[in-house]
């Protein structure tokens, strides 16, 4: 056929029509996420996310293992079988613990950094103060703890505070900054915190107080006794706080989140998803035989034979933190498929036995004891508090009110050989008389480093203890704990000094060199 | 052939050529040797009919290895096999059970004294007696009642000091690691009543005899320890029956029942170097809240005595308490050879 | 999509393009008519065929032959000669003579020139083109039983390396055009009748990481919903020159599949079928019970452990369970299809029927697929042309979670012997406590029964057209493709018991769908003046695409009723999760190709790409392409006695670019805005959030540069045929999560602060590609024909994101490093340490350096250690000696098809093979690595040191020292293997048999697949291909479901 003219240009019409598009067309915004332009307009969404900062989301890999090996394992009071090398130190720049802490330290930095820098623009473009300034604050104790954590973990450390920019520069050669500046940036970073955050707020977020009390612990590893009294002594006389009576339920109660005694813990979720939101410290600490198909327990971590001996006689907190034989749980009555006599064991309460067989419900822990610790029970079905495989509800507390008074009272014994300041002697007979314990008419360093072993057993802090004492004492200290078990007891004779600060991982070194020189000066 | 990894034995005619061994104890492994032993599916001990478990992987035309079951009762019986057939074969076989003994409800005794015992295999005891193995000493106790894991004995007059229990049953005879105490021989302080010539020399409240709690007997000494004042409940001979130190005192024994919560007691004497009150780490009893503790301390690890020493007062003292006035119960205190 | 190139001119001598209906019949019969010449023509064979153009030289007067390949015409006085055609056939003049009947059969002919070659919106004749494309015709790869066309490919396209990840049926398969592109995905874009796959070749299944356990190999073929049985041709661009029409999407390059079409002419009806068996071909030596307790006996001491009474005297033992038998069973696969086609009045169709059900040699492992492919081609008007395709298909998979440590047949191979599948009184066997001592270990029988991770996916896709004449030159055509998609994908565990687990009943079931569509229009203009021929194209094309998925869990479901509406109401236990995205494209592209004499050839394309990926700084990509042929064989001084010989020369070059867009895993899109991210559940105090991202704004396109040299030549008119082409590959540019040490604080994980994307790093390939083809024996009615493809390149990894940064790939919960891949480094490449033998004499143990501070006695390095090499000569062993323990890339793969045909038997041998790859067996290092005590190991283990067997292979058995079992080249092996991948023997039952029951013509054959391999690899099979297809993970063993062996016969029916 032939076309004509007409009729050719007919169709190129619309041919014309469809041959361009919409500007916008190639303009898809995400559909799953919303902006940092278009957010944070209040204090709803602003506090949604600092609430993550106080999250086990981001903290899990320290405090999931990393602070049991760092704050337990290696200061003696616990055994294991994992992470052999914090218990005989020798731990190596490629310990997987190691590389944990400081990526969730560093990951968790980088949260509250990006945080502080968008609150800021928001600030910046009219935003309203009165929520973002608090929530500024609160990153900046939360940078400011962290950075407390790294001084006393690794000595001296690199100091980030725009991630984006460093990032995008593509050059990686950060320096370490002298341990003394690390701590420096942390006091500032909490003082200006406790100038930002709020008289008081919701049970579990951060007030004054609680950087006041995080003041006065990092003053205290300074040695300044007293501004450590100063700080502890308002925290003590704001009131806000007291000790709690059911000392266990701190750690295995989700009805105590956040309890009077609380200053800041992270804040777990009883659930699964997101992986960490939960407490997954369970586990590790379940004795063997609680495991059933609701809760995991593999008894990774177990008390070590030298924290048995610091309890004294009568001291309430032994059976409250740790199961030995005899010790019972009515309550908890687990159960297995196709295990008649572990059954016929439980059926009327848990017992922990170690002269039964373990297939048959006994315990055999190497120290012939396990922690209680954070350890929620059996599950649900089985007279517990509820546990998902490996998560529990609980959340873990990072500093209490009874860590205040014991503050408070070592800074006042200051450099003395002992006190009885009857101020002293009050505030750490308190924490003893929960215990069941007789009062001190009078206190040694050595009494206060006691009373803090086994106040705060298997809560990660008893290695900053014994660090902050020096390095001869702490030899000493380290070298007389039996760190074996019951058929083989150990005891180690190479600490030496360089084993006070754990070393860098050696990824990093490999990515940022400078890692591997000198510390150099933060604050010209 | 495509399986699921089994292996393809089928079952047969069972015979059994040989047990390897022919006895033994519960937990111990057994091997059976023959022919057509393929595909067993249940093992029975003929005592209570016992079924023995095994894993199917250990199991072969030639053989079976599995293991006496913990409930195995002790003797001489068949053990039959059964296969998926339904054909079975016997074989005899003693199981080695020896009477164990976990915990007894006292170590002290006079005659006549009835004494629970918590252990496995005493149902077929025969024979009990308080046995020394020095001296090659033996009396019989009088057997009550005998269950699997529970038996009761009453004791007889010993001319012993203290000794252990011998148990004999079909399967043989072992000796308790419990060491009982003979009332009977020992320096008696306070049994259901003060020792002769002893009489309550407290500080603070008096120690006082209470029928409420006891340990043995009737009577216990009751002592109330006030708040803060660091008291002690004392038991005093000051008459001529006082004993003068003499080697072959062993141990301090007695029962205590706790209080309120847990304390640490500690024992002091007159005749002890510390002297009267001391309260030396060396001589600490620690003191379970509510339930009775029993304690029997070698003398020689205390500071108790010393030599050419006349014994007249031991007391047991209390730092605090610091809550509240707390009452503690003493029975049997006794000097044991 | 393949049209018809008008018709050229008169007085162009090239050779007309014969097609059906193509000359005109004449309509009167002239008054000088000398004579009615009636004939057929038939292949060699002696087959009649249909639709041949006969026609009179000089004239245009002719015929088409029909059913039967019988004609009949009018001859004109004063004509001669007749001409007779037909595709793929020497096109031959007859002297008509005096004859009134002519029988004339035709020869093959050279088609490879003639081939109409599928370039993107066109085609182009196979003498026309200058780049590097390679075609594959369907008859090249029947009779191989394969769920996809992705899997057929192996060994048949030179350029193209083809690994299946492993024996799953409907499984991962690898393809990769040319090296290794990308270091993200590196799946090349398939186009299917003119509809792009942009999704890439890899879809994935859940995992077991829900249910508790291990997890194993999850991506799965998106090709396997496409039945193959519709594939008439495939073509693969190969070079940017060839590429860069279809720009941002074909760095990986490009593979366009053409499904078969109706036909002018009656209609027919055809049945194809396959059935068949399939085992696995090779099985590991493991130890038996006996051996098994054997080894405990001697290394349990070793550890302090005690010996368990029962193996006091392994005589005595049976065999015990043989976990390798329980996990692998009898497969089977069956394929039948059945097509309509046909076409009358201008109008052509086709309509298939298929059913594909592949059940796996490994326990839980099945694919089943239902599909229907249906076009419709219609010449409406003499100047337009409408036309509509759609496919459909519903494909449901059953994934067995292989390929991963702690997978099945990890399980399998590392049970011990002494676990049983069932126990004494029928409860599933599993963690079984013997003399004291829990043997841990996987039932994998009894979990099969509890568990499963089964995947549906429905899909149609398709495409409706319209193409108008303009003028006798110009044609438009207006082009809508579609796609929609939804998949359904199902983890579940029942509530049960398996030996000392207690599985508690779970269900995760994600959901999700999905539509693309693109409308493209575009002019399309070829000239042929005297020895000149121009055809140019110029197209806009707009393309959108959009996905939304849901995932929900539940747990404890009433009675096992797998769905979301059953299960415990306590809400903590719920999870759900969901998203959704879109993106979209704009796009220009122009095409201009130039012919002169058929000597001389140029042509150029251009391609303009704007994508939702990128930010407004960054967002348009433009992508040219050149490229040049000389025919040489054409010119003068090529003709004569030469061209014997050398019948056909042709040179090409060409240069080009081409982009990439896809991101990193995990990467927020777009990029280039800070996202707020949301949690699938409660976190901190409840509902909370977190800035995703650092934003940039200046992200910008992945770019790959090819530069290409290629010659086609042909020997002794076209017995031998040969295509040759080297390229050079650079790929800089690429998008990376710009992430440095963890102290920055930002990082590439689901819960970091994530990294920005950036532009960093290259990479290059080069290589070589050799396709020969060759007629070796064809003297009556026996042919021998033979094929063979080579294909070779190097790849270098040349720069990374920064000085430090390397490409990292770990196995085993990510706690083992395999892969670390420096600069310099063929991508993928092995990390470890080096070992040199064993400690065998105290005088080697006091002249050793310490190796990662161990002293030497008997805890720490002790006789039969391994002695690892000081790398960096320090003196001493550590993380600094690690190095490059060998390439996972091959040194090059081949392919070698021999066809014979003799009557009516035809017979095929099909080899392929690769060689000079490595691989790393970590499951040896499972089952060799000689610090097992209570799982199974290879029965090599007997041969270790000990002090009574000091020249032991192997090295000591210790738990204590633990560089024993660091990575290192002890478990690397020469992956290299030929194999027989496919013979077959097939028969041609007689017409004279067949034409009494109505059948046209039946065929029927026998074929094995994967016969027989030769190779030094120890594991179970050295094709492993990459691990949910990344590149980080390729050719890393970590209990590969094996390839099977399959057993078919077949059938194929034409009515």
């Amino acid at each position: 056929m032939k076309l004509n003219r007409k009729s050719i240009y007919a169709l190129l019409v619309p041919a014309l029509l469809l041959s361009a598009c919409k500007e916008d067309f190639i303009e898809r915004p995400s559909l799953s996420g919303t902006t940092t332009g278009n957010y944070y307009n209040n204090a709803e969404e602003v506090r949604a996310a600092t609430s993550t900062l106080y999250s086990g989301l981001p903290w899990r890999n320290y405090e999931s293992r990393a602070q049991d090996a760092i704050g337990d394992v290696m200061s003696g009071n616990m055994f294991t079988y994992t992470d052999t090398e914090y218990l005989n130190f020798s731990v190596s720049s490629a310990s997987e613990r190691i590389g944990a802490a400081w990526g969730a330290f560093y990951k968790i930095i980088g949260y509250s950094n990006v945080m502080i820098k968008t609150f800021e623009e928001k600030k910046a473009a009219g935003g309203d103060a009165s929520y973002l300034d608090p929530a500024i604050a609160e990153c900046h104790f939360i940078r400011g703890t962290l950075y407390f954590y790294i001084a006393r973990t690794w000595g001296a450390a690199p100091i980030i505070t725009d991630p984006g920019a460093t990032a995008l520069s593509g050059n990686f050669n950060i320096p370490r900054y002298l341990q003394k500046d690390v701590l420096r940036f942390a006091l500032e970073e909490l003082q200006a915190a406790e100038a930002g955050l709020p008289e008081s707020d919701v049970p579990g977020r951060l007030t004054k107080y609680v950087a006041k009390g995080m003041m006065s612990k990092l003053y205290l590893y300074n040695k300044d006794y007293a501004n450590a009294k100063a700080k502890a002594e308002e925290v003590i006389n704001s009131g806000k706080y007291t000790l709690v009576s059911d000392y266990t339920g701190m750690f295995t109660k989700m009805s105590m989140n956040n309890n009077s005694e609380s200053l800041f813990s992270i804040q777990h979720q009883f659930a699964q998803d997101p992986w960490g939101t939960g407490n997954i410290k369970n586990p590790d600490r379940g004795a063997g035989a609680l495991r059933t198909s609701e809760a995991d327990a593999w008894e990774m971590y177990v008390p070590s034979l030298d924290i048995l001996k610091e309890y004294e006689f009568g001291d309430l907190r032994r059976r409250w933190s740790i199961m030995e034989h005899g010790w019972t749980n009515p309550s908890w009555k687990p159960q297995r498929a196709n295990a008649p006599k572990y059954n016929a064991f439980m059926a009327n309460g848990f017992k922990y036995d170690t002269l039964q067989p373990t297939e048959d419900g006994g315990s055999l822990s190497p120290t012939r004891s396990n922690i209680t610790k954070y350890f929620a029970g059996p599950g649900k079905s089985f007279g517990g508090e509820p546990v998902l495989g490996q998560n529990s509800g609980n959340n873990v507390v990072l500093l209490r009110y009874a860590d205040i008074l014991l503050i408070y009272a070592e800074a006042i014994l200051g450099s003395n050989a002992s006190t009885s300041d009857a101020k002293a002697l009050e505030a750490i007979n308190r924490v003893r008389s929960r215990a069941g314990l007789t009062p001190r008419t009078s206190i040694t360093l050595d009494d206060i480093m006691h009373e803090r072993r086994v106040e705060f057993a298997f809560e990660g802090d008893y290695w900053y203890d014994i660090q902050r004492q020096g390095f001869t004492k702490a030899k000493a200290i380290i070298e007389k704990q039996n760190r074996g078990t019951t058929t083989n007891p150990t005891y180690v004779s190479n600490f030496t000094a360089d084993k006070m600060f754990l070393p860098i991982p050696a990824g990093e070194i490999v990515q940022d060199p400078e890692l591997g020189k000198e510390p150099v000066p933060y604050y010209k | 052939k495509d399986t699921d990894g089994r292996p393809q034995i089928s079952p047969g005619t069972p015979v059994a050529t040989k047990i390897m061994p022919d006895s033994a104890a519960s937990g111990s492994v057994v091997t059976l040797i023959g022919t057509g032993l393929g595909d067993i599916r249940s093992v029975v001990f003929e005592k209570q009919n016992v079924p023995a478990g095994f894993q199917t992987t250990l199991n072969t035309a030639e053989s079976l290895i599995f293991r006496v079951p913990t409930e195995a009762s002790g003797g001489m019986q068949n053990i039959t096999f059964t296969n998926s057939a339904g054909q079975t074969v016997s074989v005899p076989f003693k199981v080695l059970a020896f009477p164990s003994v976990t915990d007894v409800s006292n170590y002290n005794f006079t005659k006549g004294t009835v004494i629970t015992i918590n252990g496995n295999n005493l149902d077929d005891v025969t024979a009990v007696a308080v046995a020394d193995s020095v001296k090659g000493i033996s009396d019989a106790a009088t057997i009550v009642s005998k269950e699997k894991k529970k038996l009761v004995v009453q004791m007889p007059a010993s001319s012993l000091t203290r000794g252990t229990l011998s148990i004999t049953n079909a399967t043989g005879r072992i000796r308790t690691k419990q060491e009982f105490v003979n009332v009977d021989k020992a320096y008696q302080i306070f049994v259901d009543s003060y020792g002769t010539g002893f009489q309550d020399g407290s500080w603070g409240d008096a120690g006082v005899v209470s029928t409420k709690e006891f340990m043995s007997g009737t009577a216990s000494a009751a002592k109330t320890y006030q708040k803060g004042n660091w008291h002690l409940i004392a038991f005093a001979n000051w008459s001529s029956s006082a004993i003068n130190y003499s080697a072959d005192y062993t141990y301090i024994t007695g029962w205590i029942k706790g209080a309120s919560a847990d304390y640490s007691l500690y024992v002091t004497t007159d005749a002890s170097k510390g002297g009267f009150g001391d309260t030396n780490e060396a001589n600490r009893i620690d003191v379970k809240a509510g339930v009775w503790n029993y304690f029997k301390i070698k003398l020689s690890d205390m500071d108790f005595w010393l030599p050419g020493k006349t014994l007249k007062q031991v007391g047991f003292r209390i730092k605090g308490p610091d809550k509240q006035d707390e009452t503690f119960y003493f029975d049997d205190i006794m000097l044991v050879k | 999509q393949q049209r018809t190139v008008a018709s050229p001119a008169p007085g162009n001598n090239r050779v007309a393009m014969a097609t059906p209906g193509a000359a005109k019949p004449s309509t009167g019969v002239p008054s000088d008519a000398k004579a009615l010449i009636k004939g057929t023509v038939s292949d060699e064979k002696g087959n009649g065929l249909p639709g041949a153009t006969v026609s009179v030289k000089g004239t245009q007067i002719g015929t088409t032959t029909d059913i039967n390949g019988a004609f009949s015409l009018n001859m004109p006085s004063g004509s001669k000669v007749l001409v007779i055609s037909f595709i793929g056939m020497k096109t031959q003049e007859v002297e008509v003579g005096t004859r009134t009947t002519l029988n004339i059969t035709l020869q093959t002919g050279d088609q490879s020139l003639d081939e109409v070659v599928v370039i993107g919106y066109g085609t182009a004749k196979r003498s026309d083109v200058t780049s590097s494309i390679t075609t594959v015709k369907a008859a090249d790869l029947k009779d191989i039983p394969a769920a996809g066309v992705d899997q057929l490919l192996q060994g048949k396209a030179a350029g193209v390396t083809v690994t299946s990840n492993g024996g799953q049926p409907g499984g991962g398969v690898s393809v990769k055009v040319r090296g290794v592109t990308s270091i993200n995905s590196n799946d090349p874009l398939f186009v299917i009748d003119g509809v792009p796959f942009i999704g890439g070749n890899t879809s994935s299944s859940s995992g077991y990481a829900g249910l508790g356990g291990g997890d194993g190999q999850t991506g799965n073929s998106v090709m396997a919903m496409l039945n193959p049985n519709d594939i008439e041709s495939i073509d693969v661009l190969k070079d940017a020159s060839a590429q860069a029409i279809y720009g941002s999407q074909a760095a990986n390059g490009v593979i366009l599949v053409t499904t078969k079409k109706g036909k002018q002419g009656e209609g027919k009806i055809n049945y194809e079928m396959y059935t068949g068996v399939s085992e696995v071909a090779r099985r590991l030596d493991l130890m038996d019970l006996r051996d098994f307790a054997r080894y405990q006996n001697e290394v349990l001491p070793i550890i302090g452990n005690p010996v368990a009474d029962e193996f006091k005297n392994p005589d005595l033992l049976g065999p015990g369970t043989d976990w390798q038998e329980a996990m692998f069973q009898r497969g089977t696969i069956n394929n039948h299809q059945l097509s309509f086609s046909g076409g009358r009045d201008k109008t052509t169709y086709y309509l298939s029927l298929n059913y594909f059900d592949n059940k796996g040699i490994l326990l839980g492992s099945d694919f089943k697929r239902y599909a229907s492919r249906f076009s419709l081609d219609s010449q409406l008007k003499t100047w337009v042309k409408v036309g509509l395709s759609a496919n459909v298909s519903r494909s449901i998979q059953n994934v067995s979670l292989a390929d991963a440590a702690e997978g099945t047949i990890w399980w399998g191979a590392s049970t011990s012997p002494l676990t049983p599948v069932k126990n004494l009184d029928g409860t599933w066997g599993g963690g079984q406590t013997v003399g004291g001592v829990q043997y841990y270990g996987s039932n994998l029988v009894g979990n099969s029964q509890y568990r499963g991770n089964t995947k549906t996916t429905n899909n149609i896709f398709g495409s409706l057209y319209a193409e108008f004449q303009l003028l006798k030159d110009i044609s438009f055509r207006n082009e809508l493709s579609y796609s929609l998609g939804q998949d359904n994908n199902v983890a579940f565990q029942k509530a049960g018991n398996v030996g000392s687990t207690s599985f508690r009943s779970k269900l995760i079931d994600s959901r999700s769908d999905s539509y693309y569509w693109s409308l493209t229009n575009y002019l399309s203009y070829n000239k042929y003046v005297k020895k000149h021929g121009i055809q140019a194209t110029l197209g806009h094309q707009a393309q959108n695409s959009y996905y939304q998925s849901i995932s929900g869990t539940k747990v404890d479901l009433q009675a096992n009723i797998f769905d979301l509406s059953t299960g415990s109401a306590d809400q903590t236990t719920w999870g759900l999760n969901g998203g959704k995205g879109q993106w979209a494209m704009e796009s220009y592209f122009a095409r201009a190709n130039y012919t002169y004499d058929d000597k001389y050839s140029l042509a150029a394309s251009f391609r303009a790409d704007g994508s939702s990926n990128f930010g407004p700084n960054n967002r348009w990509g433009y992508f040219p392409g050149v490229s040049a042929g000389w025919t040489v064989s054409n010119e003068k001084f090529m003709k004569g006695a030469i061209a014997n010989v050398l019948s056909y020369t042709k040179l090409r070059v060409g240069y080009g670019m081409v982009g990439n867009q896809n991101f990193p895993g995990g990467a927020p899109n777009p990029a280039y805005v800070g996202a707020v991210q949301f949690f699938s559940g409660p976190v901190g105090f409840g509902s909370s959030n977190m800035i995703n991202g650092i934003p940039n704004p200046n992200l910008k396109w992945e770019s790959v540069r090819t530069t290409n040299a290629g010659v086609d030549l042909g020997f002794f008119n076209g017995r031998i045929d040969a295509t040759i082409d080297v390229y050079k590959k650079v790929t800089s540019d690429m998008i990376i999560f710009l992430t440095g040490p963890n102290l920055i604080g930002v990082g590439d994980q689901w819960d970091d602060l994530k990294a920005p994307l950036g532009n960093a790093g290259q990479m290059t390939n080069t290589g070589i590609d050799v396709g020969i083809t060759t007629t070796n024996i064809k003297r009556g009615n026996f042919t021998w024909r033979t094929n063979a493809v080579l294909t070779q390149f190097t790849n270098s990894y040349d720069r990374a994101a920064s000085a430090a940064s390397a490409l990292d790939g770990k196995v085993y919960y990510n706690n083992y490093l395999i892969t670390h891949t420096t600069p310099g480094r063929p991508v993928g490449s092995f990390w470890g340490l080096v070992t040199d033998g064993l400690y065998r004499t105290q005088a080697e143990l006091d002249q050793s350096l310490p190796q990662f501070g161990y002293k030497v006695n008997e805890t720490e390095t002790w006789l039969g250690d391994i002695r690892y090499k000081d790398i960096n000569g320090d003196k001493k062993i550590d993380a600094q000696d690690y190095t490059f323990i060998g390439s996972p890339l091959p040194k090059f793969s081949w392919g070698l098809t021999n066809s014979l045909n003799y009557g009516d038997f035809d017979f095929s041998l099909f080899l392929q093979g690769s060689q000079g790859a490595k691989a790393f067996n970590f499951l040896r290092w499972q089952l060799e690595g000689l610090s097992n005590a209570y799982t199974n190991q290879m029965r090599t283990v007997v041969d270790r040191y000990t002090e009574s067997n000091t020249d032991g292979a192997l090295p000591r058995f210790t738990t204590t020292n633990k560089n024993n079992t660091a990575m290192s080249d002890r478990y690397v092996e020469d992956a290299s293997y030929a194999r027989i991948q496919n013979i077959t023997l097939g028969y041609r039952l007689p017409k004279t048999l067949l034409n009494r029951v109505k059948i046209q013509n039946l065929r029927v054959y026998g074929s094995i697949q994967n016969l027989k391999t030769f190779t030094n690899y120890s594991g179970y099979d050295p094709e492993i291909g990459a691990f949910n297809n990344s590149i980080k993970l390729m050719n890393v063993d970590t209990g590969h479901y094996p390839n099977p062996r399959t057993f078919t016969v077949g059938a194929n029916l034409q009515f």
